[in-house]
């Protein structure tokens, strides 16, 4: 605002002088001012949320308390009225003013009026709310540092002919993920949400990409061909589904991801408003009823930044990913998806599951080579003692805690580092640790906490919004913190999310289920369950909890017993569970 | 339906490795072993995969060409492992 009025004043004063010309001169800042005070107000007007209290309500992860509310529509009832006042008293001093006056007020006094609102706001705001965590400038600042509107590159790279992906080692370079992902996009019907249920990671990068570019949301569904996909479908009505398979809901739309037409602009590199919603993924209660989440452009991308740079990549070291976990799954998304789009890097499009499909998609892929996979298949490599012909750069594991004489035996056979991230479907990654080195995990880039009532909030870094933690955590200096368990007794079964208490009150409401509980032993990938039940059967058991809960949770097993242990004032105690499982197992 | 001797004698080891809920002769040989049929995942294929390889000493593969084919049901996975064996 203000170096827009100087050039035009010196612009134009330079010419000959005349009343027109002075009007052009001195209106723009007016003007301004008179666009700020529309900008705040339109705002105001009833059923629409006042611009602060949208930003408060962004900064505070999508929720305000009413008092907060309150306050907010005030403050930018008082941004309006200071930028009404400002227009005033410029267009007064054009008209009226001695031209020293105008400068005085356009360069000194307006601005020192809007930095003493935000200033003096700021500092009531502290006195007003002191029971509540107090914020810090840097944060308000670093919120209007990155407006949603800078635009990021769908991919960095050296040239278009740079591999973005391989199959079965065959380079697809980035030319042609351009071309297919523009041909897709323009053949995407019209205002349809994207379901990308595509298997083969190019296909799936292909899908993806095509969604960013034609402004789509891209669903990501957890798991396939079940009963989560149908209700995604119900929940949103019209999509279109891409997928190189046919194992896709009835009456959707299906594209498949390649083979249609070329596009115009193809050549042309994509960029993307950080704050363009880009994918949704989903989090599932133990009834598989999937929650959406949704990630903006920018958040992906600057989680993927912040990956890399753990990693130590660079200019020089562009990595080369292998991948067990699918891509609709978040880590996945961030891992073998963003990560290599963002650093250069290229990913193999297999998805290899048993440590014999590994070991071949790691030896077609050249150097520098990173697996990304989950606990599981790690250990399911480290008992084959999976023998690599070629070095491996890194490890890293997520989706449930890895342990560490596992991640210590990986990182001894295959002489490279074991890295884990912890993290979750609404934030993607938030801390990192090696755990074959200790405990503690670190906060990743740019991430801060933020205690509250007990439970932790992280906030910062790449997430859209601060997140609540759902373990219990104990802090170790400013970055670091150890977990040390459950929240609500929550478990994770294949990467879904659920409480114990659900399960066991979803298990007590089968007919003929006197009592009964879910159990999941340390290190388990399932829970057992055990129930009292005199008038049903295993069999029957079963098949009502299928119609109830996502298959991941069913027990493994299910045992029938005579009693519950449960102690005199009518609890369960673990160690009960423990031994009764022991007992059952033994039989 | 008939059970071949190696039929039962993997699903007894399905069973028993994934702490399945049904006993191993109810599992249909013909019926699809992942997704809607028997319902198991691939956490499951990974559980096989191990006890296949410690039983047989074969090691199976998930990205086969043949894939769709070799895990379409217990019956095509029992040929599968018949003929590729080791022990």
């Amino acid at each position: 605002m203000v170096l827009y009025a100087l050039v035009s004043r010196f612009a134009l004063r330079s010419l000959p002088d005349g009343a027109a010309l002075k009007w052009a001169a001195d209106l723009p800042p007016v003007l301004i001012d008179l666009v700020l005070c529309w900008v705040f107000g339109r705002t105001l007007r009833r059923g629409a949320e006042p611009l602060i209290t949208s930003f408060a309500r962004h900064a505070h992860g999508g929720t305000l308390p009413p008092d907060r509310s309150a306050y907010t529509r005030r403050v930018t009832l008082a941004w309006t009225l200071l930028f009404a006042a400002l227009a005033a008293a410029a267009a007064w001093l054009t008209a009226f003013g001695p031209l020293r006056a105008w400068t005085l007020f356009v360069y000194a006094g307006s601005p020192a009026l809007v930095a003493a609102l935000f200033l003096g706001e700021f500092a009531w705001r502290r006195v007003r709310f002191r029971h509540h965590p107090p914020q810090r400038l840097g944060d308000m600042l670093q919120y209007l540092r990155l407006p949603a509107a800078q635009t990021l590159p769908l991919l960095r790279l050296h040239s278009m002919d740079d591999a973005v992906a391989r199959r079965r080692g065959q380079p697809i370079s980035a030319a042609t993920l351009l071309a297919d992902a523009a041909a897709l996009a323009a053949a995407l019907p019209p205002g349809r949400q994207v379901l990308n249920l595509c298997r083969d990671r190019y296909h799936f990068l292909v899908g993806f990409a095509a969604a960013l570019i034609a402004r789509r949301l891209c669903l990501l569904p957890p798991g396939s061909g079940d009963a989560a996909i149908r209700d995604i479908c119900r929940d949103f009505g019209e999509l279109c589904c891409v997928a190189d398979h046919d194992e896709v809901p009835a009456g959707v739309a299906r594209l498949r991801p390649l083979g249609h037409p070329s596009a115009p602009g193809a050549r042309e590199m994509p960029a993307f408003p950080a704050g363009q919603p880009a994918a949704m993924v989903f989090t599932s209660g133990s009834t598989g009823h999937p929650a959406p989440h949704v990630k903006t452009w920018g958040s992906l991308v600057r989680g993927a930044l912040a990956l890399g740079r753990h990693l130590g990549l660079g200019p020089s070291l562009a990595p080369q990913i292998v991948g067990t976990v699918p891509p609709q799954h978040m880590f996945g998304l961030e891992a073998t998806i963003m990560l290599p789009l963002q650093w250069r890097g290229a990913v193999d499009a297999g998805r290899p599951l048993l440590p014999s499909d590994v070991k071949a998609a790691l030896e077609a892929a050249p150097a520098p080579r990173w697996l990304m996979t989950t606990p599981l298949q790690l250990r399911a490599c480290v008992d084959d003692a999976l023998d690599l012909r070629s070095a491996l750069r890194g490890v890293i594991s997520s989706t449930m805690p890895l342990d560490a004489k596992l991640a210590q035996a990986a990182e001894a056979l295959w002489d490279c580092p074991v890295e884990e991230i912890y993290g979750s479907s609404e934030t993607g990654m938030m801390a990192l640790r090696r755990t074959a080195r200790g405990a503690t995990w670190t906060l990743s880039e740019g991430l801060t906490f933020a205690p509250e009532d007990g439970a932790m909030r992280v906030q910062g870094g790449h997430l859209d919004a601060p997140f609540t933690l759902t373990d219990r955590v104990e802090r170790e200096g400013a970055r670091g913190f150890r977990l040390l368990g459950r929240i609500g007794d929550m478990i994770k079964v294949a990467g879904k999310r659920t409480s114990i208490e659900d399960l066991n009150t979803r298990l007590r409401a089968v007919p003929g289920v006197v009592d009964g509980v879910f159990y999941m032993p340390d290190g388990a990938g399932r829970p057992a369950a055990f129930a009292v039940a005199p008038s049903a059967s295993r069999a029957s058991i079963i098949e009502a909890l299928r119609r109830d809960l996502d298959p991941v949770f069913l027990p493994r097993p299910l045992y029938l017993v005579d009693a519950l242990p449960r102690a005199a004032n009518g609890k369960i105690t673990r160690d009960g569970l423990e031994a009764l499982l022991h007992r059952m197992s033994a039989r | 339906m008939q059970t071949t001797a190696f039929e039962s004698e993997l699903s007894a080891l399905i069973v028993q490795a994934l702490n399945l809920e049904i006993s191993p002769g109810e599992i249909d040989p013909e019926a699809p072993l992942f997704g809607e049929g028997l319902g198991l995942d691939s956490i499951d294929l990974l559980e096989i995969a191990l006890a296949v390889s410690k039983q047989y000493g074969f090691k199976l593969r998930s990205d086969d060409a043949d894939n769709e084919r070799i895990f379409a049901s217990l019956r095509a996975l029992t040929a599968h492992i018949e003929k590729h064996r080791t022990k």
